[in-house]
């Protein structure tokens, strides 16, 4: 306790037990004189009787305190008398030194559980990290935001009477994996592990960057996102055995949970699950972005501001879906690779083999064709054989799939011919 | 305190501690004694002629006989047994040596009625009965009171003395008083006064001053109202804590009963007759009857419950629907400094909406408000579901809104509609995932979407084998166009004015066309082996000639 500090104190006590000082030496020489009337001056019994005289009321202020510590006692719950005591002195008085205090650190309280500076409050002192921030209450009321630079730069907080802590809110990033149980379009349920990284909004009300951290202050946050999450909690059954519903909570069962649920309601499973080409964003990712969009605005109505979002794998609840959607995936497979290898042979039969093949099995059309004339009479056999020909291409040309890769030169050409055999005949007859 | 120190110890009252009462009873030997020396002193005194004293010697004395005569239960100290001995040897000397015979009689029934009450005290303090050890003291103090202004105007006491005693008397009680008086403005959590109103701040001080002190008072005399303290349990039985025995009813309590609650909780009070309202947060005061009838956390309130319902189709379901409400507050938002906002009218129905369930069903007792939402909502969720067959709760088409957030919706709806007559603001809510409760549906779905995964292979199968159908067929029609284009040019070179066509030349140009296919090295793969041979017998056909072997 510092000099300074003492006399601040001192001064607070003799500014209130002063004037009853004071009014109880003026009444017990009071009575002193009434007990020395009429007899001879003697100073010292004088103040012998005064002192004598002054005691009752003396033991008045002593029985009054006894009785409002008791109270103290009985009311807020104190263990001793001596305990109560030193609230009650606290309260008239204010503490005399650093002490007592309440450590809160790691988003908890560390030291001073059960204390009655926690358990009804002040006077005293807070030692805030500067991990940690506390809103406090004080006659049923919540009070203010408490931290290491609040309300002064690098304090120690000093608790008002009865102001007592309401709520501790942990400054450092926070990460929780929560696994989400949602259903596809197609009904059925498929669970999503949600990996979301936050913090206590460190930007400004109206909007603005976030604030840079410091040596001083490494984990920034503003007063008003504090009182957000401390006022956010919501209670739970008392028989709830789950997660706490405080702004962690808030962030990541009530909005994570619900927002994914409805975004996997939208997809059917094979889309989920199935492989996505190259060019096309995998629905995982379009997931995580949407969620992290839906996130970053809600998460501010509880004090938070978002960091990151990922998701992990998408699974399956039934057991039999993996092994179904691994014979589905090898179908599958197996029907690319089908394809592929018709790819494959069409290719080839593009570049020479089949077309080889096809000019062979045409080549043996046309000569069986042209040997089915070719014993006719030896004058027309060449007129024969040429208008076989021509029939024969033009009947090939008639085959709707052919003509349809036939180039017009093509058709052309059977055209031309058949006009010069017309014109031959013509000659000829 | 730390975790690992012991709990406070609850005050008890120190009869327990006393093994037996037979030390009590050598209290009263003094008794005997007294009812032989009232009657002589008072048959005495009456017909002497200072009767009127005499009468007033016997009040204490009487009022000796009646404490002593009423039903007894405390324990004793061996001290006291002494003390007892020594007063009575003292009171026999100052009998045999007192002048006169008033002086004899003043001095011993003094001297034994302040022997009496002090063991009454004792007795009562032993008991922890302070409101009768207190009106005892009070007792004595006014019959000493009364000896010494007895003494006075007798001139037993010296004028000056008695005016000390009285002057000293007063003024502890002044101090007494005075003190509970300023003391009682910091034992309890007033809200601190509004700083803009200076006179009402002052004003409200001395108030607040005024009314813990008689509350302080009433403590001090053991005549008080109960305090009450609401703590952090979470069970609604265990969150109400009674501190200090007071006495709801009591008729002679001074001061205020107490209600204490942090920031979040109000408590709603009635004495039995009527609705007092909800108190809080933070320091309340009762009065005669009044008690706490239960709590209200104003924060916000998280029920989770599973619903059951029958779809239209019948298909048992299940859904996991979450309900966030509160204590109707409006638009308003808690902010530092403020109390936590509540509709003071929404508290009080809220309270009175509570529900019991008829004796023998197979529901809880009693129906809380923090209750009502579940029990509301389950049945609200079940009508809902009732109106959608088992697929229409997960198909929908694009653009339309998914079945379970437009459910999710109408349960919203229609719950807060149906809570708002309850003073219940529902802030949220919603369902999680519709299951089927046989897991035979859902086992069918998976086939489902196992059929059509079939189907849509044997279509994409299909699909591929159409694929090499139409490439095989193209690369054919590909062959075809260029044998005809390859005829085509050598009948353009031939197909000239001055040298007209004639089919034995289109017939030879074509045969030498199909000729030099057939060289080509990869149409032998797929020719026969006499086809060759075969063209060349053609060709000798066709030219007039026979094919030779």
């Amino acid at each position: 306790m510092t000099p300074k500090w003492a006399l601040r104190h001192l001064k607070r006590v003799f500014l209130f037990a002063g004037p009853v000082i004071i009014l109880v030496t003026l009444l017990g020489m009071l009575l002193a004189l009434i007990a020395q009337r009429g007899r001879p001056s003697n100073t010292l019994l004088f103040a012998a009787l005064s002192v004598v005289y002054a005691i009752p009321c003396l033991i008045a202020i002593a029985v009054a305190a006894r009785v409002a510590a008791s109270f103290i006692k009985t009311l807020y719950k104190i263990r001793t008398l001596g305990e109560a005591g030193s609230f009650l002195y606290r309260l008239l008085f204010g503490v005399w030194r650093f002490g007592p205090y309440l450590l809160v650190k790691e988003g908890k309280l560390a030291a001073g559980e059960n204390s009655v500076l926690h358990r009804v409050g002040g006077p005293g002192y807070l030692v805030i990290y500067n991990d940690s921030a506390v809103v406090t209450e004080r006659c049923g009321r919540p009070e203010r935001v408490l931290s290491a630079h609040l309300p002064k730069p690098k304090n120690y907080p000093y608790l008002e009477p009865f102001e007592k802590v309401w709520e501790i809110i942990d400054l450092r990033p926070q990460q929780w994996t929560f696994p989400v149980k949602g259903m596809t379009r197609d009904g059925i349920p498929v669970t999503c592990e949600a990996d979301i990284r936050f913090k206590i909004d460190d930007r400004p009300a109206g909007g603005g960057p976030p604030k840079p951290p410091t040596e001083d202050e490494p984990y920034p946050f503003t007063p008003e996102a504090v009182f957000k999450a401390a006022t956010a909690r919501w209670v739970r059954d008392p028989d709830f055995q789950g997660p706490p519903m405080d702004w962690r909570g808030r962030v990541v069962v009530g909005f994570t949970e619900g927002i994914l649920r409805n975004i996997l309601a939208e997809y059917y499973l094979d889309w989920l699950l199935g492989p996505t080409g190259d060019e096309i964003e995998h629905p995982r990712e379009v997931i995580r972005r949407r969620l992290e969009e839906e996130l970053q605005k809600e998460a501010p109505k509880v004090g938070a501001r978002i960091l990151n979002v990922q998701l992990g794998e998408i699974k399956v609840e039934d057991e039999q879906i993996p092994t179904q959607w691994i014979e589905a995936w090898r179908a599958e497979w197996e029907s690319q690779a089908a394809a592929t290898r018709v790819e494959g042979e069409a290719e080839l039969l593009r570049m020479e083999a089949v077309r080889a093949r096809a000019q062979a099995e045409m080549l043996i059309t046309l000569i069986r064709e042209l040997q089915s004339v070719a014993i006719s009479d030896a004058e027309l056999r060449p007129y024969l054989l040429a208008a076989r020909l021509a029939e024969t291409l033009r009947l090939m040309s008639y085959d709707p799939f052919t003509r349809a890769f036939l180039p017009p030169e093509a058709i052309r050409t059977l055209r031309r011919l058949q006009e010069l055999l017309g014109e031959e005949r013509m000659l000829t007859g | 305190m730390t975790a690992q120190e012991p709990p406070p110890i609850i005050e008890e009252g120190l009869l327990d501690k006393v093994e037996g009462l037979s030390e009590l009873y050598l209290l009263y030997v003094v008794l005997p004694l007294l009812l032989f020396l009232i009657p002589v002193g008072l048959l005495l005194y009456l017909l002497s002629p200072a009767w009127p004293l005499a009468v007033l010697a016997a009040i204490p004395l009487t009022a000796i006989v009646l404490i002593l005569v009423l039903p007894q239960g405390a324990g004793w100290l061996v001290t006291l047994r002494i003390m007892l001995a020594g007063l009575i040897w003292g009171a026999a000397v100052l009998w045999i040596l007192s002048p006169n015979l008033l002086g004899k009689f003043l001095v011993i029934g003094s001297i034994l009625f302040v022997l009496t009450l002090l063991a009454e005290i004792l007795r009562a303090l032993l008991a922890s009965s302070r409101a009768i050890s207190l009106f005892i003291a009070g007792l004595l103090a006014f019959l000493v009171n009364l000896i010494v202004l007895i003494g006075m105007m007798y001139r037993l006491i010296p004028p000056a003395l008695g005016v000390i005693f009285f002057a000293s008397e007063t003024f502890f009680l002044l101090f007494l008083l005075g003190s509970l008086f300023v003391l009682g403005g910091y034992v309890l959590p007033f809200p601190p006064p509004d700083p803009s109103v200076k006179k009402d701040g002052l004003r409200s001080r001395l108030q607040n001053h005024w009314t813990a002190a008689k509350i302080l008072l009433g403590y001090a005399l053991g005549m008080h109202y109960p305090f009450w303290v609401v703590t952090r349990e979470p069970r609604e039985e265990d969150k109400i804590e009674e501190r200090g025995k007071g006495d709801a009813l009591a008729m002679f309590a001074i001061g205020s009963g107490i209600i204490i609650s942090d920031c979040d909780h109000a408590v709603a009070v009635s004495d039995g007759i009527k609705f007092k309202g909800a108190q809080g947060p933070g320091l309340s005061f009762t009065g005669f009857a009044d008690r706490p009838m239960r709590t209200l956390d104003l924060r916000p309130q998280l029920r989770a419950f599973t619903v059951q319902g029958l779809t239209r189709d019948g298909i048992q379901v299940k859904v996991l629907a979450f309900t966030p409400f509160q204590i109707d507050r409006g638009e308003q938002q808690p902010r530092p400094g403020e109390p936590f906002p509540y509709r003071k009218s929404a508290a009080f129905r809220a309270v009175h909406a509570q529900m019991m369930a008829v004796a023998g069903s197979p529901d809880h007792p009693q129906h809380t408000w923090d209750e009502l939402p579940q029990l509301c909502g389950t049945r609200i969720l079940q009508d809902i579901l009732a109106r959608y067959d088992f697929d229409d709760l997960y198909r929908y088409d694009p653009g339309e809104e998914p079945p379970r957030v437009r459910i999710a919706r109408e349960f919203r709806e229609r719950l807060r509609a149906e809570l708002e007559p309850f003073g219940i603001q529902l802030i949220g809510g919603g369902i999680s995932n519709l299951l089927p409760i046989r897991e035979e549906v859902l086992k069918e779905r998976v086939r489902n979407w196992r059929a059509e995964w079939v189907r849509r292979i044997l279509v994409q199968q299909a699909e591929g084998q159409r694929e090499r159908l139409w490439r095989i067929e193209q690369a054919r029609a590909e062959a075809q166009a260029h044998l005809i284009l390859a005829l085509g040019e050598q009948l353009a070179e031939l197909d000239r004015p001055d040298t007209p066509v004639t089919p034995q030349k289109i017939v030879d140009q074509f045969l030498k066309i199909l000729e030099e296919m057939t060289q080509q090295p990869m149409m032998r793969r797929y020719l026969p082996r006499e086809t060759p041979e075969e063209l060349r017998r053609l060709g000798a056909e066709a030219g007039g000639k026979e094919a030779s072997s």
